[in-house]
């Protein structure tokens, strides 16, 4: 799979730089990026100039009190991937000549949403003639928010629908220090939304941070870290049955002893605070002072504030949130498919099969240099 | 800027901040002695309902706990003094080196990692064996005093459980924070988690070595091990 270091240094050094097609479609967003870097001579991306050309996007929305399901967000991806890759070229001024690869979510994911954007990748490679790259998703996320914050070595806390994870760069790979041991807490949140039924637009999320605002009790709900892992199953079957019975008692015009913005507020609490714990924990542990969080849960303010205060507390830096690496999108699968690319990494056909389980920790990083101090 | 507690009737002048986790930790001097204060800082993220709540349950734990394990033969530092209300406890200070700066020493010969490895493992068997479960073993948690003897720190997540779960539970934080930290290792933990399945109670010992690969695949999209991961770790760095 890897070609030769001659090849690599040219292509990462041609006169008009490397540019790479980014496919995203593992959740309900289908999204179609596209990256240049110049003058990146060390086939490792660091000290190139890159640039983000164009980053179009299609997103999924189910109506409020369902969630998207495979089929139905397969098919939006298969109808909006061809445009979207027509209106990226276009807004990048190129022609599919001057693309050096393609690189798409390999996995982690859904399968069908996976295999759509795959199969429009594959297609794209044999009609123009250009080798693919296989992302996996999570990288995507770490590796946009390294080039876009200037991050050099943070440790990440990827949260979002599909992944919830504590990640630290270590023997070449992005370990995880801890991590869900059943529901990503994105999904949690999502489900408790429909309890809820909460509208899906722009995110459920959104909805449940807008109601958490308005929230004043603190209603107990378990607080579960086990070790340096997090489970969020029993939180969400707890305040789930709170929710039924106040919505029982509402039916009732009974008097109720919290509200729904009240199980927000103290939903969000309680799994943010876990969140955090177990980040400073890591970074205790790894003697790191930089964080950074990306994934869709990391667009949550009130998380972000709990994490800034935490790295206050401790004299860390916290890395800003940026939509570029917390929302899906096509550029960031770009960002570390280039890299790859520029580091030798080729995949053959047979070898761009999806997988919807792909560990962050599986991927060689063979684009990074080593930290400073390299052992964490 | 210079911080001094009121300690049982006595001034205790800070010194340096030495680490800062779940806690901070200063060096001191307590009635002459050289000592560490560890106070729990309130943490401002947390809300305060759910942080009085967590810090109360830690705390009394902590205490325990750490002097349960002296009581059954795990070094731990002596507890000087501790006062619940603040949330601070005074220990003794660990002549000696963290563990993990030990393994990362190259000088570290690979037979002396495995006795080290194995130490470790019969050290957590005998907490196990009393039913404390540590709640974060790691290497930094763990140190070598100068006379070569092992000393586990940190008791401030820790509980007292029967489960072959929990026992399993901490046996895979352990294993998490060798393969992260010390990528070379994992011959040494396969060493320390032998020597510490022996030194287990008969009673525990097949319900902990049947629970730990359950505990292992508990992560999401893990693959079943370890053909597959093998094959692709081959396939990208080929």
């Amino acid at each position: 799979m890897a070609a030769g270091q001659a090849e690599a240094a040219a292509a990462a050094g041609g006169a008009r730089g490397v540019v790479a097609l980014g496919i995203e479609g593992s959740a309900n967003k289908v999204g179609v990026g596209i990256i240049r870097y110049e003058g990146g001579g060390n086939a490792c991306g660091d000290g190139g100039k890159f640039s983000i050309l164009a980053n179009p996007r299609k997103t999924y929305v189910p109506p409020a009190g369902q969630g998207f399901l495979p089929r139905d967000t397969a098919w939006h991806h298969q109808a909006h991937v061809v445009p979207l890759v027509r209106v990226a070229l276009e807004e990048a001024g190129l022609e599919p000549k001057d693309i050096s690869c393609i690189c798409f979510t390999k996995g982690p994911g859904m399968g069908a949403p996976l295999s759509s954007c795959a199969v429009a990748a594959r297609t794209l490679s044999l009609l123009w003639n250009v080798p693919l790259v296989g992302v996996n998703h999570c990288v995507g996320h770490i590796e946009m928010a390294r080039a876009i914050a200037v991050a050099d070595n943070p440790i990440s806390l990827y949260v979002s629908g599909g992944n919830t994870q504590v990640i630290a760069f270590s023997a070449q790979r992005y370990q995880i220090m801890g991590e869900t041991i059943d529901l990503p807490l994105g999904n949690a949140l999502d489900r408790f939304a429909r309890v809820l039924n909460l509208s899906n637009a722009p995110s459920p999320g959104y909805n449940i941070e807008q109601l958490a605002k308005k929230g004043t009790k603190l209603v107990p709900l378990p607080y579960t870290v086990k070790g340096m892992d997090m489970s969020f199953s029993g939180i969400l079957s707890a305040i789930t049955k709170l929710a039924k019975k106040m919505q029982q008692s509402e039916a009732k015009g009974a008097e109720v002893e919290y509200t729904k913005e009240d199980l927000a507020f103290s939903l969000q609490e309680h799994v943010f605070a876990m969140l955090v714990e177990v980040t400073e924990r890591a970074m205790a542990h790894c003697r790191s002072s930089e964080v950074i969080i990306v994934g869709g849960v990391g667009c949550n303010v009130r998380l972000q504030e709990m994490m800034q205060a935490m790295c206050e507390a401790r004299g860390a830096k916290m890395y800003g949130m940026d939509m570029r690496f917390c929302i899906d999108n096509g550029a960031m699968i770009a960002q570390a498919g280039i890299l790859q690319y520029m580091a030798g990494d080729r995949f053959a056909l047979d070898e761009t099969v999806c997988t919807q389980r792909f560990r962050t920790d599986e991927v060689l990083a063979r684009w990074r240099s080593p930290p400073e101090s390299h052992s964490v | 800027m210079v911080r001094s507690l009121t300690l049982g009737g006595e001034a205790v002048e800070l010194g340096a901040l030495m680490a800062q986790g779940a806690e901070a930790l200063y060096s001191c001097s307590y009635r002459g002695k050289d000592a560490v204060v560890k106070e729990r800082i309130p943490k401002a993220y947390r809300h305060p309902e759910l942080e009085a709540q967590l810090t109360k349950s830690r705390f009394t734990q902590e205490v325990r706990c750490a002097a349960r394990a002296q009581e059954v033969g795990v070094d731990t530092p002596n507890v000087l003094y501790s006062d619940p209300v603040q949330g601070i406890i005074v220990m003794e200070k660990i002549d000696g080196r963290p563990l993990r700066e030990v393994f990362d020493d190259a000088a570290l010969k690979p037979a002396e990692a495995i006795e080290l490895g194995q130490a470790l493992g019969r050290a957590v068997a005998k907490l196990h064996n009393a039913n404390i479960i540590h709640g974060d073993l790691t290497t930094s948690n763990a140190m070598l005093r100068r006379d070569g003897a092992l000393v586990l720190l940190d008791f401030g997540l820790s509980k007292v459980d029967l489960s072959a779960e929990e026992k399993a539970v901490d046996m895979y934080v352990l294993q998490r924070a060798f393969t992260s930290t010390h990528p070379d290792t994992e011959a040494v933990f396969d060493e320390l988690l032998a020597a510490y399945l022996a030194a287990l109670s008969d009673a525990d010992r097949e319900k902990v070595a049947k629970k730990f690969p359950k505990v292992q695949q508990r992560g999401r999209k893990k693959r079943p091990p370890p053909d597959a991961v093998a094959a692709t770790a081959a396939a990208s760095s080929s």
